[in-house]
């Protein structure tokens, strides 16, 4: 089977997302859809799979030659097209079977739901794909990666024949990213035709035949995996040389510390973890990376740290800028000098629908903002500055933030945590989701910010971006500090045995 | 071209709605919908609605609700009648006017402010705290009324509603609020043709009837405050931050509480405004007033473009929707169309302007 989508185009207000795209999917292949944020992957893949219904663009699509047009999703999935989104749409509350079959339940003589078949068909499903839970449980309780599974399992249920993931190992651990590509291979070989979206060079690599590049809404090629390596690739689709994304370390004095963690341990009755005890320091102008596996309990430190309402203080002290502080608000951290990015863009950080002068000045104004009336014009020249320094690309001030792309809203909540003159900023996987070229320059905003003198606390589950910025890097697991390192020390394994503990370590040996 | 068409009428839903339903009560009426008297007389019924209005917007863009105003301006309308009759405000002329104004006020802010406070700290869904003062409130005025209604009121109180500027300061007033408009919009004519359209017809009302009337000159400090508050304030930006996404409103460092907090007083405090304004347009506190009221306001937000999700609308949207919600009953009144014909037109209506927004919504 052969899906051909021929001369795509679609416009959105004032913006050509796609520009005459051509693509090619084969059953018993899996296509690797390559380009930066704002290249039109997601567009594209939005059209094939019927979100954006039939009319809405031009183009053609067909299926071994014969024409097709989708008017919704579920259209498309009955003609074997299924999409499994990088954010997924499950019924948190409903039970793994529910979820599996919604809309399909199947039904007993009297007409109601046979609750007996729906499990069994369920967990034949479930053991296809190999996903670790029962057809009962609620499928709220399951960790993302198996709620990933159980997505492929529904799309593999309905006759899918085309499947679309649209980065689906953003939110896996490893154990979990292998488990999903065992599958997409097994897949593969019962002749399934994939479309695989990925920032990630090793996984697009390890899984994908052939490869389509696209860039600022245009097919710029394609070609056999075997025909390219990373940096070629990562060429083609910035349409120039890079070296190397990550930019040199530039050579900076550490000042006083800045915030100083001492036996502190905490906790956060939402999520489960105690923190802790944990010391560290962190000085005026350095880069403080804090890398671990997820479930670590970074985020949460880093959230009880700067004023989480729901984090309760156990023990020890934090002293920030030389005095004990205990911030009850995030109000309270960001008035004394600390500022936050939060690792989830689209959850806690930008006010979707709003301006970008809006967005980027919120915190400043609900800080520090004494005057009765907002000086429009200063504030947007104050937004202009600050987003021009971060190189941001947008067509108006007045936009709203939900319109840009992930690289380009990150850098105005970047812009949001600059604006208040914070002395250390905490940036949360800052890098998460976006494409390289963005990814490249927000490294340079975070270099930048460490020379003026700012102290950068980063998290990251990215070893190589961690060990490319950090001067040095602290690694957790289950809420304790199990080792920092100074940047000589590092080295992938060095780091990745402190994530997983001594335990594994034992065992390696 | 067509998609730029879309962008006017969609972004002008409210105005177009406005001008096209005034068109049709006009040919309907044989003009008479357009007589000097009758838009002073719309305008007029428009006022309380609007006042609630302005307040329900700044509660709606929080993504909240308030159901109580109906039974706040109730209540506050009886605490003003009492104390006009029982505390002889009656006699103290102006004075005392003014000061049934504040008691009423200051009682509706007292009522919102716990609503307010309930919502905030609580953290409880609004429509469940405020359904609950909405019975509480119509209860006590039931209780501090003895279910009577009371009357009558001063005439100072009564020349609120009933004295107008006289006609050539009302003119002069109208035409240099237009010229402030021009100024402010001078990068932007278009945004100017309907409100300039608006503005003309009320020069024509008052110019050609009695005058500026005192009643709305309440209503345009009421949303010059809101529109100001909203758009120039910290306490603006809050409100919009909250409604379009909390959790990110609060890591960005909004002082959630206390902005929830004034919202629902505010509202209280214009329900309070909009009680004693009922008085002295009725010259009699009635504890069954207001009721229902809190649709009207809700309605008149939601057509004027305010969202129910929450981190968009705008005070000027509302109070077109308030003119569309006493255009609709004023027209419908001259035709001579049975009240109870009136209220299913009245829902179809709200329901038809709002699918016509969402589905306009969905294309972009």
């Amino acid at each position: 089977m052969i899906v051909e989508l021929k001369g795509v185009t679609k416009l959105f207000p004032g913006v050509k997302a796609l520009d005459n795209v051509d693509l090619t999917i084969r059953s018993g292949e899996i296509l690797g859809l390559i380009g930066e944020n704002g290249a039109g992957k997601s567009t594209l893949m939005k059209i094939l799979s019927g979100v954006y219904a039939n009319g809405t663009y031009e183009g053609q699509i067909t299926i071994d030659g014969t024409p097709v047009a989708f008017s919704s999703p579920s259209d498309a999935e009955s003609h074997g097209v299924a999409i499994i989104h990088q954010e997924l749409s499950t019924f948190p509350d409903l039970t793994v079977a529910e979820n599996l079959f919604v809309g399909h339940w199947p039904k007993a003589a009297s007409g109601m739901v046979d609750w007996q078949r729906l499990n069994q068909m369920a967990q034949t499903w479930l053991d296809t794909v190999g996903a670790p839970c029962r057809a009962d449980e609620k499928i709220g309780d399951l960790s993302i990666g198996t709620q990933q599974l159980i997505e492929i399992a529904k799309a593999l249920s309905r006759q899918s024949k085309v499947l679309i993931l649209d980065e689906p190992t953003s939110s896996l651990t490893p154990t979990e990213s292998a488990k999903l590509f065992q599958l997409l291979r097994d897949l593969r070989l019962q002749g399934k035709a994939m479309v695989y979206i990925s920032h990630k060079m090793e996984e697009i690599f390890a899984l994908c035949d052939r490869l389509t590049v696209l860039r600022d809404g245009q097919t710029v090629c394609s070609f056999m995996t075997t025909e390219t390596n990373p940096d070629g690739l990562i060429e083609h689709m910035v349409g120039r040389a890079i070296q190397n994304i990550y930019p040199p370390a530039p050579k900076r004095k550490f000042g006083n510390p800045i915030l100083e963690l001492n036996e502190y341990r905490a906790r956060l009755p939402e999520r489960a973890i105690v923190l802790g005890p944990l010391s560290f320091q962190i000085r005026a102008g350095e880069i403080f990376g804090i890398g671990g596996l997820l479930g670590a309990g970074r985020t949460e430190l880093v959230k009880a740290i700067f004023g989480d309402e729901t984090a309760e203080q156990l023990g020890g002290e934090v002293r920030f800028l030389d005095e004990v502080v205990k911030f009850l608000t995030p109000q309270a951290a960001l008035r004394r000098g600390l500022s936050y990015v939060s690792e989830d863009r689209k959850g806690e950080s930008i006010l979707p629908e709003r301006s970008l002068i809006e967005n980027a000045g919120i915190s400043r104004l609900a800080v520090f903002f004494r005057g009765l009336r907002i000086n429009h014009t200063g504030e947007t020249e104050r937004a202009r500055t600050r987003l021009g320094e971060l190189s941001t690309k947008h067509s108006s001030l007045d936009q709203s933030i939900s319109q840009l792309s992930g690289g380009n809203q990150q850098k105005v909540i970047i812009a949001r945590a600059m604006d208040t003159d914070a002395k250390l900023i905490i940036l949360d996987e800052p890098t998460r989701g976006i494409d390289v070229k963005a990814k490249s320059e927000i490294y340079e905003i975070i270099f930048q910010l460490a020379t003026q003198g700012r102290s950068i606390l980063m998290i990251s589950s990215d070893l190589p971006e961690l060990m490319a910025l950090s001067d040095r890097i602290a690694m957790m697991r289950e809420g304790q500090l199990m080792g920092i390192l100074a940047r000589e020390q590092f080295s992938q394994v060095a780091l990745m045995q402190l994530a997983v503990g001594n335990a594994r370590k034992e065992a390696m040996a | 071209m067509k998609s730029k068409m879309g962008t006017f009428a969609q972004k002008n839903g409210a105005w177009i709605g406005l001008f096209g339903l005034s068109f049709i009560f006009l040919i309907l009426t044989h003009g008479e919908f357009g007589s000097a008297r009758n838009l002073t007389n719309l305008l007029l019924q428009a006022t309380i609605n609007g006042i609630l209005a302005a307040g329900m917007t700044l509660v709606i863009i929080t993504s909240g609700i308030d159901l109580s105003v109906g039974s706040l301006v109730a209540i506050t309308g009886i605490v003003a009648g009492i104390a006009q009759l029982n505390w002889h405000f009656i006699d103290l002329g102006y004075t005392g006017a003014w000061l049934s104004v504040g008691v009423a006020v200051l009682v509706g802010l007292a009522c919102g402010a716990i609503s307010g406070l309930l919502t905030a700290l609580l953290g409880v869904n609004p429509f469940i705290i405020t359904l609950g003062m909405m019975v509480i409130a119509r209860g006590g005025a039931m209780i501090l009324s003895g279910g009577a209604t009371l009357s009558p009121m001063s005439d100072q109180l009564g020349k609120f509603s009933d004295s107008y500027l006289p006609r050539v300061p009302s003119l002069a007033l109208v035409l240099l609020f237009l010229l402030c408009l021009i100024w402010v919009n001078r990068k932007q004519w278009q945004n100017l043709i309907f409100p300039a359209l608006l503005l003309a017809a009320f020069a024509y009302a008052f110019y050609g009837y009695r005058g500026l009337p005192v009643f709305v000159v309440f209503l345009v400090v009421v949303a010059a405050l809101s529109s100001f508050w909203l758009n120039s304030t910290v306490f603006g930006r809050s409100i919009y931050a909250i409604g379009s996404n909390q959790r990110a409103a609060y890591w960005a460092g909004v002082r959630i509480k206390r902005t929830l907090f004034w919202v629902y007083t505010i509202m209280g405090a214009f329900a309070g405004l909009a009680g004693v304004l009922l008085c002295s347009r009725l010259n009699s506190a009635d504890p069954n007033a207001g009721n229902l009221f809190e649709l009207d306001a809700i309605a008149a937000a939601v057509i004027g473009g305010t969202s129910l999700r929450g981190g968009s609308g705008t005070v000027t949207g509302s109070l077109i929707g308030a003119l569309i919600m006493a255009a609709l009953n004023n027209g419908m009144d001259l035709l001579g169309i049975s009240s109870f014909y009136q209220m299913v037109l009245k829902g179809v209506i709200i329901i038809v302007a709002v699918a016509l927004d969402s589905s306009q919504r969905q294309k972009i």
